[in-house]
């Protein structure tokens, strides 16, 4: 039977509480590194357990950590990306307000590892509520010695520091996130250099996911052998699932990674709502290729969703019912990314801008068959050509929809205005 | 070092320069538009994309270094990077990229000063499908009047952001930003600021495209049809290298913009520099020759004036006989000045005019703008010593120690004080070799019109010694001539020989000048040459051309 650890006490009103979290076990993780491991010990167990990146990306938090330089010639930093802002995407959130001493202890453990004494929260503006839980757990735990000088009597020495952003989706971007810090519009950077080599203030930094950090004082705590017997090896975990769209039960699961997206709608998101067909599945967020209905047969972990043509990225399932007009749907997401592309570079700026005006041209039934090539041709142009990923996240949903569901764009075309929304 | 193909063509370059550097030293152009050399790299338009074997996607060249492979792992055996800039990939990218760039844009080159040195008009040709598929209306942001010298037509711009990084890295006075998100992006300025630096129209050189336009060349006639000179900057002691573009048939000059020189003034120029022109058009020049009689001054030629010169200077016995060179005049003048007056007069006092513009130093992060607003300082105290000055020999007229005067201006902001006037007027004879009217040329018995700093050809002397050439765009008005000619006739008509060329008087002044030896024309080239590096061999002076 999975045992929920991220969540497990998240509908308890006091799970805020430092006192609720110390007395359920918490920050036993944090005392038993500063006591017992060296930084490259914690660095190795995370490692081992094979804790992939929480945000989208599933790369190796423990391989990331490896990169940062071994000593300190210049302060490292470690920064907490909980500026969750992917479309169907709302974990983060529960955790920073159901389990906020969770999320702490998570950058505390992350901060000694890469020898980091300042870490920064990096919270997405829109998350008041949640930037001012956050500060009141850190409150407490500066009281209680968990911050600060000399922690615990071991000599090591961190602040933690809330920083809120203005409400931009590139800013979770991770180099995005780092000019946001220092003050700059946040505009990606190009790479190499790395974070781990040269980020915030070109110091060494981390960027790790609000989720991914939450996991770290399991893996310490249990080891990594219990972490990398819950799922599939290669993508091993307890994982937040954001279920929302057309399902009867929309919400955060917490279930082993790799579980069935099919069992995952049905079983726990008690299936479609109202009854109806499922037409569209979009398993990790609003930026990863689409699944038609008979494509969701598969295991929500980052390789055999790769090998589906789609993505895990955040987990974020859209659920999309029959009665969904796939040409509005792809417009909405559209016009997302066209509203939040920074506008540094060519294609990116450009091409959003386009291809949300074609695509409202075709829901509203203006559109030609060739506009339908354009907008093939307009995400090829796109993806894979921006600094950032943001590029390929507004190219791969109009590369997909139009892959799997082209007879609904050439419908529009060809009845002049939209079969489904008669509206318009 | 790296061993790496690019096209078809091989070539070994330093490890860590971009292959987009790497590209041009075998003449291949990679397209781009954010990336310049001096500006921090940010790769942000993607025109430059290349493939690289065995990367994923396509690279930006502008941020991807050379690197090196193990031998074992090398290409083909060989190569360390195998570079292409005209596979199909590329190809499409770049058609792309022009179709993005122009969605947007009004193809207004009929009315756009930029047109024929744009960057978007030459990568369209070269690029570009040549037509529009953009069905929507256009987006259409307000122009913008960003400072004093510079305007921004928004629509034109393409979001490279050079101009931004310029005030960020060159100036560090950040007026400019990028201000909204996303395609509705626009340069601005920042918030209660101006762009009003002074080296803010370097930010419409940059421009790879029409977006900034300077004011001073705003709707002047189209940049292809002026004639183009290579010359040196007269407004400080910098000397920045320049292009002077001029309309011979009008005999004026259009704009100035800087040449790229390493050690002088890299790619930039300040505003005050680049707008020195209009320093002639504020003065009454100087068009005819003109003595003092009773009846006022009278206008007369050449033919008269010279000898008229002569003749009086002739009535002073040496000691009484002073001249000043001057700051604006090329050395070859002050070196004519001096043998005219040393050799051939026998004259005891020479000296150089001090009297010039001095101010502080503007100090830029990445530029320097000196504060003594004159060419060829240190030339002229070269050639003519720095014993004398104006100010010592205005205490020798004071004195009666002169009588009689022979100065050499060139300054079209030369004053003089109305103390120094009264000093001067006590003169028995003065000769004013000058360009514009003044108390001087009030109180002158001989009148000389001569030319300004882009109408002479010979070289000045900058303040680190770098002797550099300077080239004549435009003629003297009316009966003017350059300085040099006067002076070469009148130490003709005292029987000194005097090549007929500034090359042939620069030859017998490096001879003859410590620091110039072993220099001529041929060795100056365009980049010019530190008097620390002269090869110090005596070449033999070239003798009448």
């Amino acid at each position: 039977m999975f045992e929920k650890v991220l969540t497990k006490n998240i509908k308890i009103p006091e799970s805020r509480d430092i006192s609720f979290y110390q007395n359920t076990g918490g920050y036993k993780a944090f005392e038993k590194v500063l006591r017992n491991m060296t930084p490259d010990q914690v660095i190795d167990e995370v490692r081992q357990a094979n804790l992939r990146g929480r945000g989208g990306a599933g790369f190796s938090a423990g391989v990331k950590w490896s990169f940062v330089p071994k000593t300190n010639e210049k302060p490292h930093y470690l920064l907490c990306n909980a500026d969750e802002s992917e479309p169907g995407t709302f974990k983060d959130r529960l955790l920073m307000t159901g389990n906020p001493h969770l999320v702490l202890e998570g950058n505390m453990i992350a901060a000694y590892a890469i020898r980091a004494h300042v870490a920064y929260i990096y919270i997405r503006g829109e998350f008041v509520e949640e930037a001012t839980i956050l500060e009141k757990a850190i409150a407490q735990a500066y009281q209680k010695g968990f911050l600060g000088k000399n922690i615990l009597g071991s000599g090591y020495e961190l602040d933690i520091y809330v920083h809120r952003g203005a409400g931009a989706y590139i800013c979770g971007e991770e180099t995005g996130l780092i000019e946001s810090l220092e003050g700059k519009r946040g505009w990606p950077r190009i790479k190499p250099p790395f974070p781990a080599v040269a980020g915030v203030w070109q110091c060494p930094t981390i960027v790790n996911n609000v989720e991914t950090l939450a996991c770290v004082p399991f893996i310490i705590e249990r080891g990594a052998s219990w972490f990398k017997s819950i799922g599939p090896e290669s993508s091993p975990g307890p994982k937040l699932y954001c279920l929302s769209g057309h399902v009867k039960k929309p919400g955060i699961y917490e279930l082993p990674s790799g579980i069935n997206l099919k069992e995952l709608i049905y079983e726990y998101g008690g299936g479609i709502l109202n009854d109806k067909k499922l037409k569209a599945v979009i398993p990790g967020g609003s930026s990863v290729p689409v699944l038609t209905a008979d494509e969701i047969d598969v295991a929500m972990d980052f390789d055999s969703l790769a090998k589906a043509g789609s993505m895990l990225g955040s987990a974020g399932v859209i659920v999309i019912d029959e009665d969904t007009c796939m040409v509005d749907a792809l417009l909405n997401i559209t016009h997302f990314y066209r509203h939040e592309s920074c506008g540094q570079c060519t294609p990116c700026r450009e091409g959003t801008n386009w291809g949300e005006r074609i695509l409202r041209k075709i829901e509203h039934g203006k559109g030609e068959m060739k506009d339908i090539a354009l907008l093939e041709e307009l995400a090829r142009h796109i993806n894979f050509r921006t600094i950032c990923p943001l590029g390929d996240a507004a190219a791969m949903p109009i590369e997909s929809f139009l892959r799997k569901f082209r007879p609904e764009f050439e419908a529009h075309v060809q009845l002049g205005k939209c079969p489904l929304n008669s509206n318009l | 070092m790296p061993f790496i193909k690019i096209d078809n063509k091989e070539l070994e370059v330093e490890k860590g320069i971009t292959v987009l550097e790497a590209a041009k030293k075998v003449g291949i152009e990679i397209p781009h538009y954010c990336y310049h050399p001096a500006l921090k790299i940010v790769a942000s338009c993607r025109m430059c994309l290349v493939k690289v074997q065995g990367m994923p996607k396509l690279v930006p060249s502008c941020s991807t270094t050379v690197y090196s492979l193990p031998p074992e792992k090398k290409i083909d055996g060989k190569y360390d990077m195998v570079v292409s800039t005209i596979d199909k990939e590329v190809k499409d990218a770049q058609e792309s990229m022009m179709e993005f760039l122009l969605l947007n844009h009004p193809v207004d080159c009929p009315e756009c000063d930029q047109a024929g040195e744009c960057y978007l008009q030459d990568y369209s040709y070269q690029y570009g499908k040549g037509f529009s598929r953009f069905e929507f209306e256009k987006r259409v942001p307000p122009r913008k009047d960003l400072g004093p010298h510079v305007l921004l037509i928004a629509t034109r711009c393409i979001l490279c952001s050079r101009c931004v990084r310029f005030t960020q890295e060159v100036t560090a006075t950040n007026e400019l930003i990028v201000k909204q998100r996303g395609y509705k992006s626009e340069i601005d300025t920042f918030p209660g600021l101006s762009l009003n630096n002074k080296l803010s129209l370097n930010t419409v050189d940059i421009c790879p495209v029409g977006a900034l336009v300077s004011k001073d060349f705003l709707h002047k006639p189209r940049n292809w049809r002026y004639e183009k000179v290579k010359s040196i900057c007269p407004g400080c002691s910098i000397g920045c290298h320049i292009q002077i573009e001029y309309l011979a048939e009008k005999n004026e000059i259009g704009r100035i913009k800087p040449l790229y020189h390493p050690d002088v003034n890299q790619w930039w120029m300040c505003d005050d520099g680049r707008l020195f022109y209009h320093e002639y058009e504020k003065i009454e020049r100087l068009q005819q020759p003109q003595i003092k009689t009773d009846q006022g001054h009278q206008n007369v030629n050449w033919q008269e004036a010279l000898p008229y010169a002569l003749e009086h200077l002739n009535k002073f016995s040496p000691n009484e006989i002073a001249a000043v060179g001057n700051g604006f005049a090329t050395n070859e003048e002050n070196y004519l000045l001096k043998q005219i007056f040393l050799n051939g007069l026998k004259a005891k006092t020479i000296g150089v005019c001090d009297h010039y513009i001095r101010e502080q130093d503007v100090v830029y992060p990445k530029f320097i703008i000196k504060g003594e607003k004159l060419p060829n300082w240190q030339g002229a105290v070269d050639v003519l010593g720095s014993e004398n000055t104006l100010s010592s020999i205005l205490k020798k007229i004071e004195k009666g120690e002169i009588k009689t005067l022979y100065f050499l201006g060139g300054d079209p902001r030369f004053e003089l004080s109305e103390k120094e006037v009264k000093t001067l007027s006590k003169l028995e004879f003065l000769v004013v070799q000058d360009i514009k009217q003044s108390a001087l040329t009030a109180i002158s018995h001989l009148l000389l019109p001569g030319s300004g700093a882009y109408e002479k050809d010979g070289t000045f002397t900058n303040y680190q010694g770098r002797v550099q050439r300077i080239r004549a765009a435009t003629v003297p008005p009316g009966l003017a001539r350059s300085d040099f000619d006067i002076l070469r006739e009148l130490g003709q008509r005292m029987g000194i020989k005097i090549p007929l060329q500034p090359r042939g008087v620069f030859a017998q002044l490096s001879a003859e000048i410590k620091g110039y030896q072993g220099m001529d024309y041929a060795s100056l080239s365009d980049g010019g040459m530190l008097k620390s590096e002269a090869p110090a061999k005596k070449t033999k002076a070239e003798v009448v051309e």
